[in-house]
């Protein structure tokens, strides 16, 4: 049942629309809560567009990686066979280890909120360990049992959309107004900083070969970037109505604050559910990172899956005497969403013509 | 679970008849008489296992008969059906230990005629206690394995309803029977079924929770992974949804597989009512499972760590029924818990009517008196009263076990970390489910692996006319339900 | 399984000792629900008043008692500080209620009691900020004889206010409008009353300084043009059958419709009913249109007035900048202030009555 093998075989495979769930489970981070101050302070009250362009791009890159991907490989073959073996395996190392940092960092961002909120004095060391616990048995049960996990987690920030209702009963429609208030260029520069929010597509580089007919799954893979565009938009225009372009930029969470108000009949102060119950989110997010890694290092060493994964959980744990600072962790956020964007738009396309070149020269040898 | 090394008698070989009765004779209920005219007779038996008023009116007489000259003869006129004349000493000793009687003329021991007289101890077919409904048939299965396939039988005319019996246990070689529709249970499940049973190393199995417990794809889990129910026409309902049923002589409860979790919140009354009652009711009944984890958990995290989310009209009652109370809210939480497991523990050991007044005892006195002494506040025990009512909503007493254990996990992340804490052991729960599987295939279905025809009925029961197509987690052979031709056998295409 | 035993035993060890982070049982702290500020000019430093229910046994106490602890400081964090010398369990104040500044305090600026206080993550933003008559200090140490705790009662007594008389204000709103371009905010005023508090009145600020003040018979004006009413009362004086009548509002609804850069109709629909006419019976189409044009027209004599006073001492409460910004593309908040004095506002008051009484 641990086994994993290097090729999956049918029994771990998993339907195509399941994409749907893991591509936005992946997407779903930290970062909702956050991007609404990050965009706002280059865009403003317009940096909503920003968002659809974003969406839009991310939907473009979707497209390259289905045509990009032959059927059974993944990137390690694509970078094989491109690349040659030394080179190639060196790359596919580099993307296990940006993985491995990312899901290190989705963990770590959440585990701040934590502190502010609930537990300044939380014993991290103990904290981590559960998580990881609770990563490695997940990611151990394979693939499947990751899928099932984001599955079921993709339905909170849904349960949780019901918050949106405060701000849009309460706030301001006229903020938005007059759309375009703002440079061009500004809105431009307003998808560096969303894009770390709609990181997760390239995981699809190494989870194709785990979907059964992979090919035909691409439309769930854009309607679930479509579905996250909106939730995207819909929080931050919730936002927009509810705060003022000054008091926005102030707010490290402003989504948070919009759950500050959240009263039901036997909760007050929601946000502290509300946390809670994101964490789920947060856990896939890691998990499936986690899971990416750990496949990449298992397909390209000789070690157990197993045996990887309890040395990367090691790892992770030990991550966090490094990530204490919250200076280094808001410098690894902006690198990282840098890695993240090139890595987007700008390899994935560059894999894209390397590949077209490189199957056009074997056509043309071949006749 | 093996134990080879330890030798029991049945090892010793015993050569002849006369070597086996050796054996048998040091038992004082086991009884030789001697009759006969013309043909000398022993006749042994062991006297607890046979009907005495038998053998006095129909082997007696007959024994007396001037004109038999050799157990033939005996046979030939005995009003039994299963005689035979035998001088295999396995089939010998089987027979007389389940019954039966050994006749063997004086000069010849070789030679041994077998007959019935079975002395039936068990009780007859009686309510369903467990698993009462108020509506529909009331019977309920007993220990005799030849009865429940009766009552599966009667419920299921059909030539292709096949019945598998196997021996298992070493020492108390217990019959047990496979049962399955053929050409509607999945072979796979069937082959899985029977060469886990096959496989049973153990010396004894006194009841179908031993085979249970052994077949199961995680044993280690709290969660039981095969449905146990003493209905007769819920078994009936699982094979002809596909499923295989595992009955064990001397147990009245029955197997069957594989299942769901949610297939443990179904009670078979549901299918008695309209579809929107029943549908209620299952959710009404999932809600109360999940109110029973949850609340004492919710308790402690909001108590201990989280007053903010208390409302402010709540805030005086809560405070104020907490204010002479000495311990933390874990440890008042921990104490009532206990309270009432011990309560339960002792109502489930004792009598029936010793049980109903140690519950008044549990729940009036010490309740009452445990919040007077400022042990625990009022508040706390309504929330644990509820908890522990609601955790005897589950129609299968089996999964309700697993509800009172699995909340103190949770009570202890909720003392750790909140909420948080809490939120962090239902995703170790969801996990675990999430690997779990019931004969192979997924427990957690049709939520994941997302099926989701079979949501009709899981946490809802919509109408028979829905019902088209039979559960895809059996995998049948025969996926229609509505079209009778095709019930006969068909060893249709796997999906 | 050796090893597996040790390991256990040391999981188990870790969780015991580090497994624990700091709790806040509900009964073993001391509930911060009120907070008051002074100023204290003489030393320059904040003055702070803590008030914490007295929860006791609730079926032993009817009338629900406070502690309260007044403690010095420059700072939030440092009233907090000082409050938890005097106080014998840890202070926590995730469940304030409100927030009340002293008139000197208002007057002199809050910007930095609202900063200290917006930092604490603790602290909620469904709480209502309130300016005290006088000191805040005597109105908290006070003692009453409430049903409620007087942080319970402060509670429902702005929240059945603001269903009514008051328009809607928390500290969210205050912040938003606080820090928003082209608006100001305002709290409502309370003052000492014999039973505990009453509502007196609501303070306009300009920035974070109290500049301007209107009392409760200019609540619904207000009310009325600032945010859409379910549920309100005006008082309607009828000069000509010499009658006072009381009209409820059943909803309300305003927008602002800029005719030109400089100026704007505000216009208000109101449907409502009248109650205390038993004497003036309106029973045809003409005298029922007159009485709609009556009232109509006093409101927006009303309105006029309190716009006028606004302007002049250039506050936006009603958020008119914000409007404008929305409106015009070049919009430029210096340019802003320098023209809102001067922009020409009109009120347009449309009144419908739907219902009279049910007695006739």
């Amino acid at each position: 049942m641990n086994t994993q093998q290097q090729k999956p075989d049918i029994s771990q495979m998993v339907s195509p629309f399941l994409i749907f769930f893991i591509l936005f489970s992946s997407q779903m981070g930290e970062g909702i809560l956050s991007f609404g101050r990050k965009i706002t302070k280059i865009a403003g009250y317009d940096s909503w567009i920003s968002v659809l362009i974003t969406g839009f791009l991310v939907t473009l890159v979707i497209i390259v990686i289905w045509r990009l991907i032959p059927p059974h490989e993944d990137l390690i073959d694509i970078h094989q066979t491109l690349f040659g073996k030394i080179i190639g395996n060196l790359l596919s190392f580099l993307f296990g280890i940006y993985l491995l940092v990312i899901s290190m960092f989705v963990l770590r961002s959440y585990v701040e909120i934590i502190q502010v909120w609930f537990f300044p004095d939380l014993s991290l060391l103990w904290f981590y360990f559960i998580i990881y616990l609770l990563i490695v048995y997940i990611v151990l049960g394979g693939f499947r049992i990751i899928v099932g996990f984001a599955f079921f987690s993709a339905w909170i920030p849904l349960s949780l959309l019901f918050t949106v209702y405060t701000p849009f009963k309460t706030g301001h429609i006229e903020n938005l107004l007059p759309i375009l208030s703002t440079d061009y260029l500004n809105i431009i520069k307003a998808v560096e900083p969303i894009v770390s929010s709609f990181l997760g597509v390239e995981l699809i580089l190494l989870f194709a070969p785990f979907i059964r007919q992979f090919h035909k799954s691409r439309k769930w893979a854009i309607s679930a970037n479509i579905y996250t565009t909106l939730l995207y938009l819909l929080i931050i225009i919730a936002d927009f109505f509810y705060f003022s372009e000054n008091q926005i930029q102030q707010l490290t969470w402003p989504a948070l604050h919009v759950w500050k108000i959240v009263s039901l009949p036997f909760i007050e102060r929601f946000e502290y559910v509300g946390i809670s119950l994101h964490f789920g989110s947060i856990i896939a997010t890691t998990g499936l990172y986690f899971w990416g890694s750990v496949q990449s290092f298992h397909r390209l060493t000789k070690f157990s899956f197993r045996g990887i994964s309890i040395i990367s959980a090691i790892s992770g744990v030990a991550c966090m005497f490094v990530l204490s600072d919250y200076l280094i962790v808001e410098k690894l956020s902006a690198l990282l969403t840098k890695a993240g964007m090139y890595l987007l738009f700008l390899y994935i396309p560059f894999l894209y013509i390397c590949h077209i070149i490189h199957t056009g020269v074997k056509k043309r040898l071949e006749s | 679970m093996l134990r080879r090394s330890r030798k029991t008698h049945h090892s010793n070989p015993v050569e002849n008849f006369s070597g086996l009765l050796e054996v048998m004779q040091k038992s004082d209920d086991f009884k030789r008489l001697q009759f006969g005219s013309n043909l000398n007779l022993n006749i042994y038996y062991y006297q607890s296992l046979i009907d005495t008023d038998k053998v006095k009116t129909n082997l007696l007489p007959y024994c007396h008969d001037l004109t038999i000259n050799n157990l033939h003869d005996l046979m030939n006129i005995l009003p039994f059906d299963e005689t035979e004349i035998t001088s295999d000493l396995k089939i010998i000793e089987e027979k007389l230990l389940s019954g039966y009687i050994a006749i063997a003329p004086n000069h010849d021991l070789q030679q041994v005629l077998l007959m019935p007289a079975i002395f039936i101890t068990d009780r007859p077919v009686s309510q369903p206690e467990i698993e009462f409904s108020v509506l529909g048939p009331k019977v309920a299965f007993i220990e005799d394995l030849n009865t429940n396939i009766n009552l599966i039988r009667k419920r299921l005319k059909l030539p292709q309803l096949q019945v598998k019996v196997l021996q298992v246990g070493k020492i108390t070689k217990t019959s047990v029977a496979v049962v399955y529709i053929d050409g509607i249970a999945n072979q796979d499940n069937i082959d899985t079924v029977i060469q886990r049973i096959n496989d049973i190393e153990y010396d004894q199995i006194t009841d179908s929770s031993f085979i249970g417990q052994m077949i199961i794809d995680n044993s280690a889990s709290p969660f039981a992974q095969l449905m146990d129910t003493e209905r007769p026409d819920r078994v009936t309902s699982a094979l002809i949804e596909g499923k295989v049923a595992i009955i064990c002589d001397g147990s009245p409860q029955v197997l069957t597989g594989p299942t769901t979790l949610v297939g443990f919140f179904a009670s078979y009354e549901d299918y008695f009512l309209t579809w929107p009652l029943a549908t209620a009711f299952r959710i009404i009944r999932i809600f109360a499972v999940m109110f029973s984890v949850l609340v004492t958990p919710l308790y402690v995290a909001v108590l201990t760590y989280h007053y903010h989310v208390v409302p402010i009209d709540l805030l005086g009652t809560i405070i104020s029924s907490r204010k002479d109370i000495p311990f933390p809210p874990v440890l008042e939480v921990l104490i009532l818990e206990l309270t009432i497991e011990l309560l339960r523990e002792a109502g489930a050991r004792l009598p029936t009517k010793i049980g109903q007044t140690i519950g008044i005892v549990g729940g009036i006195v010490i309740g009452t008196a445990a919040v007077e002494a400022g042990l625990t506040s009022n508040v706390l025990l309504i929330l644990v009263a509820l908890a522990a009512l609601a955790s005897f909503t589950t129609p299968i007493y089996r999964i309700g076990n697993t509800i009172r254990l699995i909340r103190f996990p949770f009570i202890i992340f909720a003392q750790m970390w909140g909420i948080i804490g809490i939120s962090i052991a239902v995703m170790f729960m969801v996990t675990h489910l999430l690997r779990l599987t019931s004969l192979g295939r997924p427990y957690t279905e049709p939520f994941y692996p997302p099926r989701w025809p079979d949501l009709k009925d899981s946490f809802f029961r919509l109408p028979f006319s829905v019902q088209k197509k039979r559960p895809i987690l059996t995998t049948t052979g025969d996926k229609n339900r509505m079209n009778s031709r095709r019930t006969t056998a068909k060893n249709g295409k796997r999906k | 399984m050796k090893v597996n035993k040790i390991l256990l035993t040391f999981i188990c060890t870790i969780m015991l000792l580090t497994g624990c982070v700091r709790t806040t049982v509900i009964d073993d702290i001391e509930l911060i629900m009120l907070y008051g500020f002074d100023w204290d000019p003489i030393k320059e430093q904040y003055i702070g008043t803590a008030v914490s229910p007295l929860y006791g046994f609730s079926e032993q106490t009817s009338v629900r008692e406070n502690t309260y602890y007044t403690s010095r400081s420059k700072t939030v964090q440092g009233i907090n500080a000082k409050t938890q010398n005097k106080a014998p369990f840890q202070v926590e104040t995730g469940k304030l209620t409100s927030i009340m500044f002293g008139e000197e305090l208002a007057e002199k600026g809050i910007k930095k009691i609202l900063q200290g206080i917006n930092e604490i993550p603790d602290i909620g933003r469904n709480l209502y900020p309130v300016i005290v008559k006088g000191k805040a200090e005597d109105l908290l140490a006070k003692k009453y004889e409430l049903q409620q705790t007087f942080p319970h009662y402060i509670k429902s007594l702005m929240e059945s206010n603001m269903k009514r008389n008051l328009p809607n204000m928390n500290l969210h709103l205050f912040n938003y409008q606080n820090s928003g371009d082209g608006m100001d905010p305002f709290m409502p005023i309370v003052s000492t009353s014999t039973a505990a508090a009453d509502v007196i009145g609501l303070g306009f600020f300009s920035k974070d300084k109290l500049v301007h003040e209107i009392g409760p018979d200019q609540f619904f004006t207000f009310k009325s043009m600032f945010e859409n009413i379910t549920d309100g009362t005006y008082q309607f004086e009828w000069r000509k059958k010499n009658q006072s009548i009381d009209v409820i509002s059943i909803r309300s609804s305003h927008k602002k419709e800029w005719v030109s850069k400089d100026k704007l109709n505000i216009i208000i629909t109101i449907d409502g009913f009248l109650a205390e006419t038993v004497s003036v019976s309106v029973d045809n189409t003409r005298e029922k249109e007159e009485l709609e044009k009556e009232i109509g027209k006093d409101l927006e004599k009303d309105a006029v007035r309190l716009i006028k006073e606004f302007q002049e001492t250039e506050i936006d409460p009603l958020m008119i900048g914000a409007s404008a910004r929305s409106k015009f593309r070049d919009w430029n908040k210096d340019e802003w202030q320098q023209r809102y004095p001067a922009v020409e506002i009109t009120p347009i008051v449309k009144f419908h009555i739907k219902q009279i009484n049910i007695s006739q």
